[in-house]
């Protein structure tokens, strides 16, 4: 089995269709895929777009308890970041725009940039 | 006796009514503070200019991990209301910004692996000019909570006879706690209907509070008879009604007390004054 | 998508008058008003509210009274004050200081202490002549976490998506704290409004600092730049010589202008400001090129 990895999305009814969610800490939801079949493996809501603070904090561990080894979306925070980083989960970051599967694809084929540390916004 | 000034609206006056009546009545030989809680913003000491200023800086607790106990069962991350602590394999990783310092994450850890330390959250700056003492609490850029600045501020100030409160605009916390500890609160206003629509929303914070209040308008030819018919209607005494007067206005943007320049402030400051005298604990007189 | 958050620290330099002015340019935008504590732009941008729902943030400790047998655990514990004993010797909750941290849950011993949901506040999508305005209302003494800010925040996007709008502008709260984070984080420039006074120049310093610290560009406009003429040549300086902050124009002192505003006379009738904001519209957007 692959690594399991989840992109943030809008709508997670349309699966590998979903378009990606550009924010992490308050996207709506998360698909978990299995890199190597492609198959949807989960599909989370997430509970910290109701969060005053620590959005970013909350949806990282989201992540961990979900083992999930590779987050990509299009932005993170400072602190997801840092969390993110902590739990040694990778961190890269996609254009907006594109679906599941098209996100996919582009990090299996090293489309996507690893996220460092200055590229807060 | 302790008097806050407080507005719905921003820009309203606040800091210079404040600021000219505080220095006003140490001049009189009363012994006053003035203390600034607008700690996002604080103004009045560039008006004050205090001299002979100390300053120390306030603290909160936050959680830290005295041990090497952590198993990693993320009770703590679970019982956190805030988001300020991720668990990890085996240990935790705190993000101290987000604490509100509850002690609940202490309390819930199995391991009794967590305990409480200090961080810096801002100054508390004491000075003077003249007889007037003058505090002021800034906190630090980045810095999210400003109530427990507000409340180490207001605790901080040495007890004297009168002490004036600057509090920040709104009515969210910020404005609460620095309006909380008040006997008597002036809220200052303008007569436009962005100045009514937020005095309104002040007045509900303040009967929420059950505060004595009391209004003042500020540049009161500017506008219309809405505020006026308001305070009226709900039985808020108007103190005085300034008229704009570009002479306050240069003094202000120039950094200097307005008073000695407009006989229009001097005035209105006396019936504030007059008010508070009223309003205090039977016996107390100031020379005039 | 372009999203432009007017800030000034200090309150009354002139943020709502420069953010009606910007929207009403620049139309059809989306412009979002978040100084949800005192919601003064939509007070300017008139229209009818399209979309209203309420909103909720954190929690409040809630006491069962059969339940509760006054032992005072969760008093001791509370450290927000939150909670103290009634006449009947029955714990009772201070709504406005009680933080929903969930302690005096954990503590009591006779589980007669829930935490629920607590409504803060309302928001809401109008429409209006220079396109909608998203703006809310946060409940008094309400923590003004700058969730609501950023609740709004994300409404506004949406709008402009589901619109096909690329133009948000942000009038954005005072001060430096949480909801003006909220206002600023993710937007791609920040406009400044300052003015010649002490108090302008130092809260402009305070806010420099800001978007430093938030690594986004700012641009800054001196309001009422003629109240004190040396002073404001003082400011553009320090701003060109900063090297990070641009500088996009002075507008004149009118006392006039608050009441012309909240009458509904349009911001660029005023005479003088049409010209002056278009200016500075047109450079803003340069700046984001």
């Amino acid at each position: 089995m692959g690594k399991r990895i989840a992109v943030s999305v809008l709508d997670r009814e349309k699966g590998a269709d979903a378009g990606i969610d550009p924010r992490f800490g308050r996207a709506s939801g998360f698909i978990i895929l299995d890199e190597d079949s492609g198959e949807i493996l989960e599909s989370l809501e997430n509970t910290n777009v109701n969060a005053a603070h620590g959005a970013g904090t909350g949806t990282a561990s989201m992540m961990s308890e979900n083992k999930v080894d590779v987050a990509i979306s299009c932005r993170f925070g400072p602190k997801a970041f840092q969390a993110l980083k902590a739990m040694g989960i990778g961190i890269y970051t996609a254009p907006e725009g594109k679906t599941v599967s098209q996100v996919l694809e582009m990090y299996k084929k090293g489309e996507l940039e690893p996220m460092e540390i200055k590229q807060f916004r | 006796m302790k008097v806050a000034f407080a507005s719905g609206k921003g820009g309203t006056g606040k800091t210079l009514f404040a600021t000219n009546l505080a220095y006003r009545a140490a001049g009189k030989g009363l012994a006053a503070a003035y203390v600034d809680v607008d700690v996002e913003a604080p103004n009045g000491h560039l008006f004050l200019v205090p001299s002979d200023t100390s300053s120390t800086r306030l603290s909160v607790e936050v959680p830290f991990l005295k041990t090497e106990t952590c198993s990693g069962c993320g009770e703590c991350q679970k019982f956190c209301a805030y988001n300020a602590i991720v668990a990890l394999r085996d240990t935790v990783m705190l993000f101290p910004e987000l604490c509100h310092s509850c002690r609940g994450c202490m309390r819930v850890c199995p391991e009794g692996a967590l305990a409480m330390k200090k961080r810096e959250i801002g100054s508390i700056s004491r000075g003077f000019r003249d007889a007037l003492a003058v505090y002021t609490g800034t906190l630090d850029v980045g810095e999210a909570r400003a109530v427990p600045l507000i409340e180490g501020v207001l605790e901080s100030v040495e007890h004297t006879e009168l002490v004036i409160i600057d509090a920040p605009p709104g009515t969210s916390c910020s404005a609460m706690a620095s309006v909380d500890t008040a006997d008597l609160v002036v809220l200052v206003t303008e007569p436009t209907p962005f100045g009514l629509h937020d005095l309104t929303l002040a007045v509900e914070m303040c009967r929420a509070l059950g505060k004595n209040v009391s209004a003042v308008i500020n540049r009161s030819d500017l506008g219309d008879r809405g505020v006026f018919e308001y305070l009226e209607r709900e039985g808020i005494e108007t103190l005085a009604a300034v008229p704009f007067d570009k002479s306050i206005a240069e003094a202000y943007a120039a950094g200097k007390l307005a008073y000695e320049n407009s006989s229009e402030l001097a005035n209105a400051l006396q019936s504030v004054e007059d008010w508070i005298i009223k309003s205090m604990p039977a016996g107390k007189e100031i020379a005039s | 998508m372009k999203q432009i958050v007017v800030l000034s620290g200090k309150g009354g330099t002139g943020k709502t008058f420069v953010s009606a002015s910007l929207s009403a340019i620049a139309a059809p935008v989306v412009s979002v008003d978040c100084d949800v504590d005192a919601a003064n732009l939509a007070l300017v941008l008139e229209g009818k509210d399209v979309l209203t729902e309420d909103f909720s943030a954190g929690r409040r400790a809630v006491i069962d009274t059969d339940a509760c047998t006054g032992c005072s655990d969760c008093i001791d514990e509370c450290v927000f004050d939150a909670l103290s004993l009634d006449d009947n010797g029955t714990a009772v909750v201070d709504e406005h200081k009680c933080d929903g941290c969930g302690v005096c849950s954990l503590v009591c011993g006779e589980g007669a202490v829930s935490m629920k949901d607590n409504l803060a506040g309302r928001w809401f999508v109008r429409r209006t002549q220079s396109g909608f305005l998203v703006h809310a209302a946060l409940g008094i003494a309400q923590d003004n976490s700058g969730k609501l800010v950023a609740r709004i925040r994300q409404e506004a996007v949406n709008t402009a998506e589901k619109e096909s709008l690329d133009t948000v502008i942000i009038d954005g709260p005072p001060g430096i704290g949480c909801p003006v984070h909220a206002s600023v984080t993710g937007a791609d420039l920040v406009l400044a409004v300052s003015e010649p006074t002490v108090s302008g120049m130092h809260d402009l310093k305070r806010l420099i600092d800001l978007c430093r610290h938030f690594e986004i560009k700012c641009a800054v406009v001196i309001n009422k730049f003629d109240l004190d003429i040396s002073r404001s040549r003082r400011i553009e300086e320090m701003i060109e010589a900063s090297g990070l902050v641009s500088f996009l124009g002075t507008l004149p002192f009118d006392k006039q202008v608050p009441l012309n505003m909240a009458l509904g006379i349009d911001p660029l009738e005023i005479s003088g400001f049409g010209p002056l904001m278009k200016n500075i519209w047109e450079k803003t957007l340069e700046m984001l090129k």
